[in-house]
């Protein structure tokens, strides 16, 4: 134990303990930093980053714009009879193929036989006294030639002769109508088509202007859709437009002939575009696309991988330079299509556009550009658009 | 009275107690819950508001900003990060480190989010709140072998169900299965033909589906009830449904429409097991005192009675943790056997056979009583437990083998044995209690401090304050009992080796007086040289022959292509010879199979490849192959190959934050320092995180033209609504769970884009185009919406090259934005390793001064000067001569471990000194002069000393040699330094204590003052 606790340090042991004292925090920031060199300050140093290119087309982007109708007969027709009735009898089924001419219903109207054999009555009996008038008249002109009958007497013979004459042609005209009527009872094809909807049955009435049944040419087929201003204003009959049927398995692409364009809108109407189809292209009732181009001041198109967005609203794409660096390059987007968007810039045909890697990127970054196909469908490559 | 006669006087109780307690240490090992590493507190947690339709700025401001309005009153919550997304805002909150009270923190949290609800708009579908986002699977099990997922989701709500009953199953999550719902396609052609829309069938649907009681009729005795069957009973109820048109007709609502059950588009998420479609379910086990290799065991019988009832769907194990518990616990008990074997020879080779019978029998007792104790207050078997047993086996044996060397010497003088051993209890009880209260102490700050890394350690000081206090009472208590009974005077001339080193070191302090002191200065400035050669990691990766891939794709990506593009990346991968098995989740990152997986929010465009590796190193060779190979064929994703991590979950070691509420400025920022951050060396797979960007269409409705075709907005919106995503009718109650009806075009969210002009729109008969009535433009929008902690937030992310050390690019990338600066009013903070590392020092730091008063307190105690005092800590820095090199030579990184293992070996080498300088002190109070004190306490001293740090430096070899990476560097550390500084205790400690404990000098000044004085 020391005598004296509190006695001072020596010189020494003092100059020993604060060197300590020194070396313990020294020892524990050296241990806390670490060595500092290295940074790439050689810019050609910096490690290239992959990406994926696309080079600007020469080409401005054709841009198109789809709408769908149904296709349909272009001659169809919705049968109604000129007299109302009892449907007696239906003579075709949905689907018969009918010719010209063909009955396809028989109607019953109560009045129309009666109304027939009354006006044929009152023709015969306007015939009976027609011949009752040209024998009084030929006797009369016998007697008057001989001057046995006065000339008053002649002319009334005369007279009453042509008034039967007109009223027999009266009666005459009255029961060819009435059989005409009669007639009527009997509903035949306008024309050659197939019979696409029934809309009575048996034993029910119709009117006289009431739908009975539709009837279309498959032959020939047109299709109608409704469509923007835009497109109608531009459109012109005669033009050839690109069809398509989605529904079908194959996805040909066939040309229509624009038939009809009512080129604005009216009161609620909309414009609408009738395009008649090539014969044999297809049926009615076949869900069409009409494709039809529109124009606007797009440049490029690119794919929509290749934007960025840059500030709250702001777009860019980063474009490679000769040295293999990128630059930001401001662009204003217009339109998407597929997997497309056409834009507006400053930039070039021909320039080289980042596609794939945007978020490894900075202005100035270096790249490299690895354009291996491999088995993930490049985004892009296939412009809706058709050429 | 003596304390050995107490000790003889209740020797039966002592030794009795002994014995329980072994019993009960043997019990505990027995039967104590088995995990592989501990179980943080549920610390994170996430929000999520679903509002369908609301475009990523929308969501922001009426979702996103009042809820972190609404969360900034919670002063529990340490960081708020939200992604503000279209359709739904996901706000992940972490509380602070030192909460513990996580259930009262999350009922604030609720509480905020119920306050904020109240100023969402209407229409907000799904507000949840997910607390219990720490847990871990114990076992993912995937149900593969039918590419339906519908029939596979079956299978695994089934499967769930039946696994639910087994023991210590908490709960069941189902990842990749679809939502369902009930699709109704109406094709817009058919509804243009028969003049209807699809709103008008969505509304006989509704009048159908009206759930309506029909009541009860009372028939006196019972009652009788009534059921109208008001509601749509089944699916073919749906196809019969009559459509009334405008033409009078009636129609099955079958002849205009597919009706069917799907899977809801566009898919969010799905899973491959091995590149088979999959539904994955993650068994998650009670937390706390489950087995989880027993329920593994438990978990496979279930399963292989189940299995064939499942046929011919198939039941994989994605991922078993269980396994890998056994094979983390079976190498660490290997070692630690290996260790106590180690020092348990030694110790028969130091003092013969008969004290080293004694001293070794001290290992398992101790080891035991302190594994008891642990058990009893509930602690687990994990690796982080069996670590603080291997640290403390070295340095238990120490208060054993200082007394029983003690006795022995006390013997080889020919002291009586009873005598002896009081003598040895006498002198060394005191010291002893010291330093193992120092010790105890340099652990105090770990055992402390707060956060997940204090959380993570925390085993360790636990485990070997534990150990040394039951080291103390047996040496002390129980140990002199036996030597008693048990110790003869040996002939051996005390420990071989130790005489010889004792007789160096005498020389040298004999022969030169300055040059050990300069030569140590010398030394340490020359160890602190090498410092630049240390690698710094926080925490190093698993050793796990399994790592991990995250893909991420531009934001936008719908799930579809990320499937594409990731499964390509998987056909590469399964081709290679030392890949075993491939688990992919795309849409969302998966499960947290792992502690230390960041979950990050489920988005369409992530994918995650959980790889299965022959063996670890294969992973190195795999995750290189991708670097330089594969990533090179994915331009468009960001692909993070790496072994899974340790310590707490960070998204990159390199995490750095900018914040600004311009976007455009953000931007600008983002861009400068992704320039700079690209320039340092060191850094790999450089990305930020802000998006860009989605592609929006605006519709400019004109109203006057709209209103003259009898239009409005809404009925628009709902038509390209209804043709897209398809309008909701009400629930179909009766599938296995009730799912949405919906009517919708054919086309649904693969209408092309081209058709959206011409849409049309059914009113009044008539077809009406979108494009009649409104002008479409084009615009690039916000895609995500990062805050964090309530500002507009743009991350900036790096991976770590091999050789590379966070600090060290942090540091350069600082200077980097020096010369580059970012725009003025950017505020710019450190994530990732850095923040983990800067918390977990801050934390130990804040305990620090707690343990450093106690180590005082307990050398005051001891030596009752400030003079000892300071010599003793003067030895402290001595070890860092030895860790510095030691990791240097050795090739492990200095991280946190190593920062542990430094803070053990300031408890072990003051150990040294404090008993060198008790016998010095001894010495001179019997009057001895200081040289004489010193050369008795070299020679007394040399042996225990030399013997205990053998003993720990073998106890610690094992796990230095081990495959691990998380132990070997604080093996190292500890190794290096405590060797070392040893051997400079015996250099540096007499050196000081001449200086400053010689009373000559101090007389000699006396004399002078007194003479001085007199005169």
């Amino acid at each position: 134990m020391l005598k004296t606790p509190n006695a001072p340090l020596s010189l020494r042991s003092k100059s020993l303990l604060i060197l300590a004292l020194i070396i313990m925090p020294l020892c524990s920031k050296l241990l806390a930093d670490a060595p500092s060199s290295g940074l790439n300050e050689n810019p050609a140093d910096m490690r290239a980053i992959p990406v994926r290119t696309t080079v600007l087309s020469e080409e401005k982007p054709q841009l198109f714009r789809s709408f769908s109708g149904t296709s349909r007969a272009a001659q169809r027709v919705s049968v109604r009879p000129q007299v109302s009735g009892r449907l007696l009898s239906k003579m075709v089924n949905l689907g018969d193929n009918v010719n010209k001419g063909d009955i396809l219903a028989h109607l019953y109207n109560p009045e129309a036989t009666p109304r027939a054999q009354e006006a044929k009555q009152r023709w015969e009996q306007t015939q009976v006294r027609k011949a009752q008038q040209l024998r009084d008249f030929q006797r009369i002109q016998t007697l008057y030639k001989a001057g046995a009958a006065t000339k008053q007497e002649f002319e009334t013979a005369r007279t009453n002769l042509w008034a039967a004459e007109t009223t027999q042609a009266a009666a005459k005209s009255g029961y060819q109508r009435a059989a005409q009527i009669k007639e009527e009872q009997l509903i035949r094809a306008p024309f050659k088509g197939i019979v696409t909807q029934i809309d009575l049955d048996e034993g029910e009435v119709i009117n006289a202007g009431q739908s009975l049944m539709q009837l279309a040419d498959p032959s020939q087929v047109e299709v109608e859709v409704t469509v923007s201003e835009q497109i109608a204003s531009t459109l012109n009959k005669g033009d050839l437009v690109p069809v398509t049927f989605p529904l079908l398995d194959s996805s040909e692409e066939i040309q229509g002939l624009v038939q009809e364009v009512s080129p604005f809108r009216e009161r609620g109407a909309l414009p609408t575009v009738v395009i008649l189809l090539p014969t044999q292209s297809t049926k009615p009732g076949i869900t069409a696309h009409i494709h039809f181009t529109i124009e606007d001041n797009s440049q490029f198109a690119l794919p929509i991988s290749a934007v960025i967005k840059t500030g709250a609203y702001g777009s860019a794409v980063y474009r490679v330079n000769d040295n293999k660096h990128v630059e930001l390059i401001p662009i204003r987007p217009h339109q998407i299509i597929a997997n497309q968007v056409t834009i507006s810039s400053d930039l070039k045909p021909r320039d080289i556009i980042v596609v794939a890697g945007a978020q490894h990127l900075f202005d100035g970054a270096p790249v490299t550009i690895v354009n291996t196909p491999h088995n993930v469908e490049i985004v892009g490559n296939n412009l809706e658009a058709r050429q | 009275m003596n304390v050995f006669d107490t000790l003889i006087r209740y020797q039966r109780f002592i030794f009795a107690l002994t014995l329980v307690s072994v019993f009960v240490g043997l019990a505990a090992y027995g039967t104590m819950a088995r995990q592989e590493d501990p179980s943080f507190p549920y610390r994170a947690g996430s929000l999520q508001v679903v509002y369908p339709g609301a475009t990523a700025q929308q969501i922001e401001k009426l979702i996103t900003e009042p809820l972190e309005e609404e969360l900034a009153q919670v002063e529990e919550l340490a960081k708020v990060k939200s992604i503000s997304r279209d359709n739904i805002s996901v706000i992940t909150v972490i509380l602070a480190d030192h909460i513990y009270d996580t259930d009262t923190a999350w009922d604030r949290v609720r509480r905020a989010m119920e306050r904020a609800e109240k100023t969402f708009p209407e229409g907000v579908t799904d507000i949840t709140l997910e607390d219990r986002r720490m847990d871990i699977p114990t076992v993912v099990l995937s149900v593969t072998g039918s590419d339906d997922l519908i029939l596979l989701a079956d299978a695994a709500d089934a499967l769930k169900q039946r696994l639910l009953t087994a023991p210590y199953v908490s709960r069941i999550e189902i990842n990749g299965s679809p939502e369902k719902e009930l699709l109704i396609e109406i094709e817009n052609t058919t509804l243009n033909q028969l003049g209807i829309n699809r709103q008008y069938v969505v509304s006989i649907l509704k009048q159908r589906n009206a759930l309506i009681p029909g009541g009860l009729i009372n028939l006196g005795q019972r009652f009788i009830r009534i059921n109208t069957a008001s509601d749509l009973q089944s699916i073919e109820e749906i196809a019969q449904l009559p459509i009334l048109l405008p033409n009078g007709q009636r129609i099955p609502l079958q002849a205009i429409a597919d009706i069917s059950i799907q899977p809801t588009q566009p898919l969010t998420a799905q899973v491959f097991h091995d590149g088979k479609p999959a539904i994955s379910l993650g068994i998650i086990t009670e937390r706390g005192q489950t087995d989880t290799v027993e329920f593994g065991k438990i978990l496979r019988n279930k399963l292989a009675l189940l299995r064939s009832d499942f046929k011919p769907l198939q039941i994989e194990e994605t991922f078993f943790q269980p396994d890998f518990v056994e094979e983390r616990l079976h190498g660490l008990q290997e070692s630690l056997l290996i260790s106590a074997a180690l020092i348990a020879l030694v110790v028969f080779l130091a003092l013969g056979w008969r004290t080293g019978i004694l001293v070794a029998l001290v290992l398992p007792i101790v080891a035991l009583m302190a594994l008891a104790a642990y058990n009893l207050g509930g602690g687990i078997l994990h690796q982080i437990a069996v670590i603080g047993i291997v640290i403390s086996l070295g340095i238990l044996v120490d208060n054993a083998i200082v007394i029983v060397e003690s006795i022995e010497s006390h013997l080889r003088n020919g002291v009586k044995r009873s005598l002896a051993v009081r003598m040895a209890v006498k002198q060394l009880a005191m010291p002893l209690f010291s330093s193992t209260g120092t010790t105890i102490a340099a652990f105090i700050p770990l055992l402390l401090s707060k956060g997940p890394t204090a959380d993570f350690t925390r085993g360790i000081p636990v485990m070997i304050i534990l150990a040394l206090i039951a080291s103390y009472l047996v040496s002390v208590v129980l140990l002199p009992l036996v030597a008693f009974y048990w110790l003869k005077p040996s002939r051996q001339r005390a420990v071989p080796g130790s005489q010889w080193v004792a007789k160096h070191v005498l020389n040298l302090h004999q022969r030169f007086r300055w040059l050990p002191l300069a030569s140590i200065v010398g030394l340490l400035v020359i160890s602190l040289s090498l410092i630049p050669q240390l690698k710094v990691e926080f925490f190093p990766s698993v050793d796990r022959n399994q790592f991990l891939i995250d893909m991420e794709l531009p934001v936008g990506t719908p799930v579809s292509h990320t499937l594409k593009v990731s499964k390509q990346l998987e056909q590469q991968l399964r081709a290679r010879n030392d890949v075993v098995s491939v688990m992919r989740s795309t849409g969302m990152s998966g499960f947290r199979f792992f502690y230390n997986l960041s979950a990050t929010p489920s988005a369409s465009n992530r994918a995650r490849l959980m790889v299965n590796t022959t063996s670890p190193s294969a992973n190195k060779k795999i995750i290189d192959w991708i670097e330089t190979t594969v990533k090179i064929e994915f331009p468009e994703a960001v692909l993070v190959a790496k072994n899974l991590g340790q310590g707490p979950p960070v998204a990159a070691p390199i995490e750095i934050r900018l914040q600004h509420h311009d976007p455009k400025v953000l931007f600008e920022a983002s861009q400068t320092a992704l320039a700079a951050l690209h320039r340092v060396k060191g850094t790999r797979e450089v990305r930020s995180n802000l998006d860009a960007g989605v592609p929006e269409m605006m519709l400019d409705i004109e109203d006057y033209t709209a209103e003259e075709l009898g239009l409005h907005r809404a009925q628009l919106a709902s038509e390209i609504f209804s043709q897209t995503r398809g309008l909701e009718s009400g629930e179909f109650r009766y599938s296995n769970n009730p799912v949405t009806m919906r009517v919708r075009s054919m086309q649904g969210d693969r209408t092309p884009l081209s058709d959206v002009p011409s849409l049309y729109i059914y009113q009044n008969q008539q077809a009406i185009p979108l494009a009649s009535m409104a002008a479409i433009k084009t615009r690039w929008a916000a895609a995500e919406i990062h805050h964090f902690n309530n500002v507009p937030t743009v991350t900036l992310l790096s991976e770590l090259q091999p050789d590379a050390a966070f600090n060290q690019v942090m540091e350069r990338f600082y200077d980097e934005i020096k010369q580059n600066p970012l725009p003025s009013g950017v505020i710019i903070s450190v994530g990732g390793d850095s923040e983990g590392a800067g918390n977990a020092n801050k934390a130990i730091l804040q305990t620090a001064p707690l343990g450093i008063l106690v180590l005082l307190f307990f050398m005051m105690l001891q030596f009752n000067s400030f003079r000892r005092l300071g010599i003793i800590i003067t030895t402290i820095p001595l070890a860092a001569i030895g860790i510095v090199p030691g990791l240097v030579i050795s090739g492990q990184p200095f991280g946190f471990q190593p920062l542990l293992g430094v803070i053990a070996l300031i408890g072990i080498v003051v150990n040294n000194a404090i008993v060198l300088i008790d016998v010095i002190d001894a010495e001179l109070k019997s009057e001895n002069t200081i040289e004489d004190a010193i050369s008795k306490a070299i020679q007394q001293r040399t042996a225990p000393i030399l013997l205990t740090t053998i003993t720990t430096i073998l106890g610690l070899l094992p796990l230095a040699l081990s495959e691990s990476t998380l132990w070997p560097p604080m093996a190292w550390a500890i190794i290096s330094g405590l060797a070392m500084s040893t051997v400079l205790t015996l250099i540096v400690i007499p050196s000081l204590c001449r200086l400053l404990l010689d009373t000559i000098p101090y007389m000699k000044w006396a004399q002078k003052l007194n003479h001085s004085t007199n005169i």
